[in-house]
């Protein structure tokens, strides 16, 4: 089942983590994910792994 | 790298530098002022710029020479169309035909309503984060956001569920599983009793498609009721179908589980007398085409039907124009429910269906299914599972998604010009096998 929101909820969501759980609001990745985000004809999953 | 200085260009900028420090050769073109970039975003500013990375202004050269571009522009909160120069560059970078990865979402788009704001990238593919948006699935989003893919990165699944979700989507497999097991004792008056009323005078194919798919998605008894000179021709086209004349429409239709009206009804008299009539019948309904047109006339509510607009049906319902029902389809599908009560279906690429409390998104299909008859075959299939006893909400999410794979099953093997409804009925009948 996938779920969807909207763009007040997405925010919502947002406000949450960036103040309950200290997290950025803009994405972290590693450098090797940003290799497979850049390589659209391979994108197979992204993961986040912040060490 | 095309970036704006809001979160989604910080999300840009953390792409950037990663990217350079990967070893790729990256240019940054930064729109806007530099001195606006705030808080998270800033900060990934400063980090992309202390490991060597220069930005430029928007530069056809700089683009022309890129293998990708990634579009980091705007996010979720654009609520202004683009216009002007931005829009004329976003025009020339959708021109050079580049592949285009968008963050989050493509810029321009609304993450709602899958409306283009004046002018929006044209993505090869997405990656959204966090949620997935409604507005990349619907209307003009999939025509902009390319290939969908989805990561709510490092965020916990709590987190996410506590928003209650606008929408859902299941597989088909769910819905399948929603209908009744076969019986080896059963008889076909288990298998669903369906009266489909329809086939004005140039228009029996319609009727026929409808009775065709409730035959494919394995209705026991089909009823139509259609104009006496079409009741020969239809019969022998399709033995299976017990057509009746207008005057037999209140007998069967009371021998019938399921009233499916509206494919190729017309808008005559002959069609508004058959209309009143099944008005007033205490069966679920699945009302189509020139049915709603007539609903549309002299609205009503009722709590038993399944109203299946198109935008310009929906439009005629609701009394506004085509493009403001496409511009905001959530808002019109919750109105029309409102309205008219029931299930609703809209129609078209992402699919909604609502029933006042539950929205689904259907995220199957194609455009090769734009063809007249697809409509009155999803007619004949919503009111068979209607007859075999699923809840209006069940039976509609499985038509409408049954019909939509089976849309993109026959694009995939024959391409999506020439897909006719004939054929997809059969292929229901195939993908309802596979639960077997």
């Amino acid at each position: 089942m996938l779920r969807f929101h909207t763009v007040r909820q997405s925010q919502a969501i947002d406000q949450i983590a960036i103040k309950e759980k200290g997290i950025p609001g803009i994405l972290l990745m590693t450098k090797e994910q940003a290799c497979l985000l850049l390589n659209p004809y391979n994108i197979t999953s992204i993961t986040h792994n912040p060490s | 790298m095309f970036c704006g200085t809001g979160n989604n260009g910080g999300d840009g900028f953390v792409v950037a530098q990663l990217a350079l420090l990967a070893g790729m050769e990256v240019q940054v073109l930064l729109h806007g002022n530099p001195d606006s970039i705030q808080g998270d975003a800033l900060i990934a500013y400063q980090e992309m710029i202390a490991v060597g990375t220069t930005t430029n202004a928007f530069s056809e050269s700089l683009i022309t020479q890129a293998d990708i571009l990634v579009d980091a522009l705007f996010g979720t909160g654009l609520d202004r169309p683009i216009s002007g120069q931005l829009a004329e560059q976003i025009q020339w970078l959708n021109q050079t035909k580049k592949p285009v990865l968008a963050l989050d979402l493509p810029s321009g788009l609304n993450a709602d309503t899958g409306a283009i704001l004046g002018q929006a990238i044209q993505a090869t593919h997405t990656c959204t984060f966090i949620t997935r948006k409604l507005g990349l699935h619907t209307f003009q989003g999939s025509d902009t956001a390319g290939k969908v893919h989805y990561s709510r990165l490092f965020l916990p699944l709590d987190i996410i569920q506590s928003q209650s979700p606008a929408a859902l989507n299941h597989s088909l497999k769910h819905w399948m599983n929603k209908l009744p097991e076969r019986l080896a004792s059963q008889h076909k008056g288990v298998a669903g009793t369906v009266c489909l009323v329809g086939g004005n005078n140039s228009m029996m194919g319609a009727i026929q498609l409808a009775g065709l798919a409730s035959l494919k998605v394995g209705a026991g008894l089909v009823k139509v009721i259609t104009h006496a000179e079409h009741t020969v021709a239809i019969t022998q086209s399709i033995p299976e179908l017990m057509c009746y004349q207008p005057k037999e429409l209140m007998t069967q239709a009371n021998l019938s589980n399921v009233v499916g009206i509206g494919p190729g009804l017309g808008l005559d008299d002959w069609g508004k007398k058959l209309y009143q009539q099944i008005l007033d019948v205490p069966l679920p309904k699945v009302v189509d085409a020139d049915a709603l047109k007539l609903l549309a006339l002299n609205p009503q509510q009722q709590s038993n039907w399944v109203l299946t607009p198109h935008p310009g049906e929906a439009a005629l319902l609701l009394n506004i124009t085509t493009p403001e029902i496409q511009a905001d389809r959530v808002q019109a599908i919750k109105t029309l429910q409102q309205k008219y009560g029931g299930v609703i279906v809209l129609k078209g690429n992402g699919s909604l269906i609502y029933d006042g409390e539950h929205m689904e998104i259907c995220l199957a299909g194609n455009p090769g299914m734009a063809v007249g008859g697809m409509g009155d075959v999803l007619t004949g299939t919503i009111a068979t599972f209607i007859a075999q006893g699923l809840s209006l909400w069940d039976a509609t999410c499985l038509g409408v998604s049954l019909h939509a794979h089976a849309g993109d099953v026959l694009a995939q093997q024959k391409g999506q010009p020439g897909i006719l409804p004939s054929e997809l009925a059969s292929v229901m009948s195939q993908l309802m096998s596979y639960r077997d």
